[in-house]
C-alpha cells in the first residue's frame, strides 16, 4: 500500500449544525507541497485544526504520517510543525528566549538550526516580543514551525504580513524541505503563491473541495489583468485574433484586457509597436472562482 | 504538570493578580482598622434595625461583620473572572491551540492553568487574611477567636468559584451569563440575613461554608469543609473532562 503523508476520508465538520467541512477527501504524497486554496471561511483552517486534533470531525477520518490524528495525537504533533493563522506571543521576553521556550516544549531541539533560520529571515532575536511587527511575529512562527525539521509542516497563511525578501526566503526554505523528502501543506488565499510553489492545490469552496489542480495546470489557467500604454493610438483589431484574450478595451493609446494562461502571444503582438508601460495584475480570488469554476462572485 | 507553563502564566497574569491583591489587601486592611467599630453593640443594633428588625444579636453581629468577611466576595469575584479568562476569548483560545500544536497532552495544559488558579487563590486569601488581622492587631484589639479557622473555608470557596469560572469560560460564550452568575453568587452570600435562623435555605449561602458554621446558628461544622473540599476536587475534574473535549475553533 502506498505510504501517504496525509490522507483524509470523507472528513466532515459541523459547527452548530452549520457545515464547515463537507466530505473532504485528499491525499498528500511524501515530498509534496500541497496547497489549500480558498477564501476566508472556506474550511482550510478547519481542516488543519482537525489534523492537529484541536477540533474533532463530525464524520470521517484523517491519517497523518500513517497515524490516526485523534488516537495518536501526541505522536503526530511530535513529527509535525505548525504555523497558525493568528500567533499570540507572550510579553516580557525576547524573541530568542521565546524560541528557546518553544524548543524546550518540543524537547531535544537544537538551537543551532533555529538560529540559522532566524538569520535567514533576518529576525532580530534580541527584540522583546511586544515590540515585534506583524511580519516579525510571522517569522517567529515560521522559525518555530521549521526548527525541529518535521516530516510534515502545516502552514496557515504563511506569507501574510511578510515582506518580499522574507517571502522569497520562505519559498526557498520550502523547496529545500521538499528536496529532503519532507512535505508541506499550506493554506492560502493567494493564487500567485499557490501557482509558484505548490505541486498540487485543492480548491476549497464552502467547506468542499471543488477541484484539485496541479501547480502547472493552475499556472496555465491563470488569469492576468493587463494594462498597456503605447506611444501612439492602437488599432484594436490586431489583438482580436489572439485566442486567450478576453474583455479587450482600447482607449486611444491604452489597451486593457485579461489573459488566461501564457501571455507570450499578446506581448509579441504588442512589441511590434512602441510600448511605454505594461501593468500586469492578478485578479481577485472571487474573479478566478467566477471565471474558472463558474461560481458566482458574490457566493465566495 | 509542566512548571514552565505555570511560570509563563504567572508572568503573563502578574499585573492582573497584583491589581486584585491590592483590592483585597486594601479591603481587608480597612475592615481590620474599623474592627473596634464593627464589634460595638450600638453599631450592630443600628444596622440590624435598618436591615431586618427581626434579627437577633448574633445575626446582627455577623451582619456588621460581613465587610470583614468580604474576602470571599472579592476573592470569589477574582477567582470567577480569572478562571473564566484562562479559557475564554479568541486570543486565549488561539494561545491554547498553539500550545497544543506541540507534543503536550491536554491534561498538562489544563492542570498548569488550574495550578495557576489554585496558587493565585491561595496567595490572595493569605494576603487578605494577613492584611485584615494585622490591622486588627494594630488597633490594639486581640484577634477574634476562630478568625484563622476561616482561612481554609475561604480558600476552598474562592477556589470553587474559580473552578466554576473555568467551566463557564469553557462552556459559555456569553459574558452576560458570567455577570448573571456573579449576581446570583452575591445574592446567595447575603441570603442568610434576610431569613429566619432555622431556615434550610441558609445552607445555599457560601458564607455557611466560609465560616465553617452557620452565620445564623453558630457552631463549627467540619463536615461543611469536607463537602467544600470534595466539591473543589469534583470541580477540578469536571473542568478537566470538559477541556479534554473542548473544541478550539
Amino acid at each position: 500500500m502506498r505510504y501517504l503523508v496525509l490522507r483524509t476520508e470523507n472528513l466532515t465538520k459541523e459547527f452548530h449544525r452549520r457545515p464547515a467541512l463537507c466530505g473532504v477527501t485528499l491525499e498528500v504524497d511524501p515530498g509534496e507541497v500541497f496547497g489549500l486554496l480558498g477564501p476566508s471561511g472556506s474550511g482550510k483552517s478547519t481542516l488543519l485544526h482537525i489534523l492537529l486534533d484541536f477540533i474533532r470531525p463530525s464524520h470521517g477520518q484523517a491519517l497523518v504520517l500513517g497515524m490516526d490524528c485523534q488516537r495518536n495525537g501526541l505522536k503526530v504533533r511530535r513529527l509535525v510543525g505548525y504555523l497558525p493563522q493568528n500567533l499570540t506571543l507572550p510579553k516580557g521576553i525576547t524573541a530568542g528566549q521565546l524560541l528557546e521556550r518553544f524548543a524546550a516544549l518540543r524537547g531535544g531541539v537544537e538551537m543551532t538550526f533555529a538560529d540559522e533560520l532566524a538569520a535567514r529571515f533576518q529576525l532580530n532575536l534580541e527584540l522583546p516580543c511586544e515590540r515585534l511587527s506583524p511580519g516579525e511575529r510571522r517569522k517567529i512562527g515560521l522559525v518555530q514551525a521549521f526548527m525541529h525539521r518535521p516530516e510534515l509542516i502545516l502552514l496557515d497563511e504563511p506569507s501574510r504580513d511578510l515582506d518580499t525578501a522574507a517571502q522569497r526566503e520562505l519559498y526557498r526554505l520550502i523547496a529545500e524541505f521538499r528536496a529532503e523528502g519532507r512535505s508541506v501543506v499550506m493554506a492560502s488565499q493567494s493564487i500567485s503563491e499557490m501557482e509558484r510553489i505548490c505541486d498540487r492545490v485543492a480548491v476549497f469552496y464552502r467547506g468542499r473541495i471543488i477541484a484539485v489542480e496541479r501547480g502547472a495546470q493552475l499556472r496555465a489557467r491563470a488569469i492576468r489583468k493587463i494594462e498597456m500604454r503605447f506611444a501612439n493610438p492602437i488599432n484594436p483589431q490586431i489583438f482580436i485574433g489572439l485566442n486567450n484574450i478576453n474583455q479587450l478595451v482600447c482607449d486611444q493609446n491604452k489597451v486593457y484586457c485579461t489573459v488566461q494562461g501564457d501571455p507570450d502571444a499578446l506581448l509579441k503582438t504588442a512589441t511590434q509597436f512602441r510600448v511605454l508601460d505594461i501593468i500586469s495584475q492578478q485578479p481577485s480570488l472571487e474573479e478566478v472562482y467566477q471565471t474558472v469554476y463558474g461560481i458566482p462572485a458574490y457566493a465566495t | 504538570m509542566r512548571l514552565d507553563l505555570l511560570r509563563d502564566l504567572w508572568l503573563e497574569r502578574r499585573r492582573r493578580f497584583a491589581f486584585w491583591c491590592i483590592m483585597v489587601v486594601g479591603w481587608s486592611g480597612v475592615c481590620g482598622l474599623l474592627f473596634p467599630v464593627l464589634v460595638d453593640e450600638i453599631w450592630v443594633e443600628v444596622v440590624m434595625d435598618w436591615f431586618n428588625p427581626a434579627l437577633d444579636l448574633q445575626q446582627g453581629y455577623w451582619l456588621v461583620a460581613l465587610p470583614a468577611v468580604g474576602l470571599p466576595v472579592l476573592g470569589g469575584s477574582f477567582a470567577f473572572l480569572e478562571g473564566g479568562s484562562l479559557f475564554k476569548g479568541q486570543t486565549v483560545r488561539h494561545a491554547i491551540a498553539f500550545l497544543l500544536a506541540y507534543p503536550l497532552p491536554r491534561w498538562q495544559v489544563y492542570f498548569s492553568r488550574l495550578a495557576y488558579l489554585l496558587s493565585a487563590c491561595f496567595l490572595l486569601t493569605v494576603a487578605g487574611y494577613l492584611s485584615g488581622s494585622g490591622m486588627i492587631l494594630l488597633t490594639g484589639y486581640p484577634l477574634p477567636a476562630g478568625l484563622s479557622g476561616l482561612l481554609p473555608g475561604t480558600f476552598l470557596l474562592i477556589l470553587l468559584l474559580g473552578e466554576l469560572g473555568v467551566l463557564f469560560g469553557m462552556l459559555s460564550k456569553s459574558f452576560w451569563l458570567d455577570r448573571l452568575a456573579g449576581i446570583v453568587f452575591l445574592f446567595l452570600v447575603y441570603l442568610p440575613f434576610g431569613m429566619r435562623s432555622g431556615s434550610g435555605w441558609v445552607r445555599y449561602s457560601p458564607l455557611f461554608y466560609v465560616l465553617g458554621e452557620s452565620p445564623l446558628m453558630g457552631g463549627v461544622d467540619v463536615v461543611n469543609l469536607l463537602v467544600l473540599s470534595l466539591l473543589c476536587v469534583a470541580g477540578g475534574l469536571a473542568g478537566g473532562y470538559v477541556f479534554e473535549r473542548l473544541e478550539l475553533e
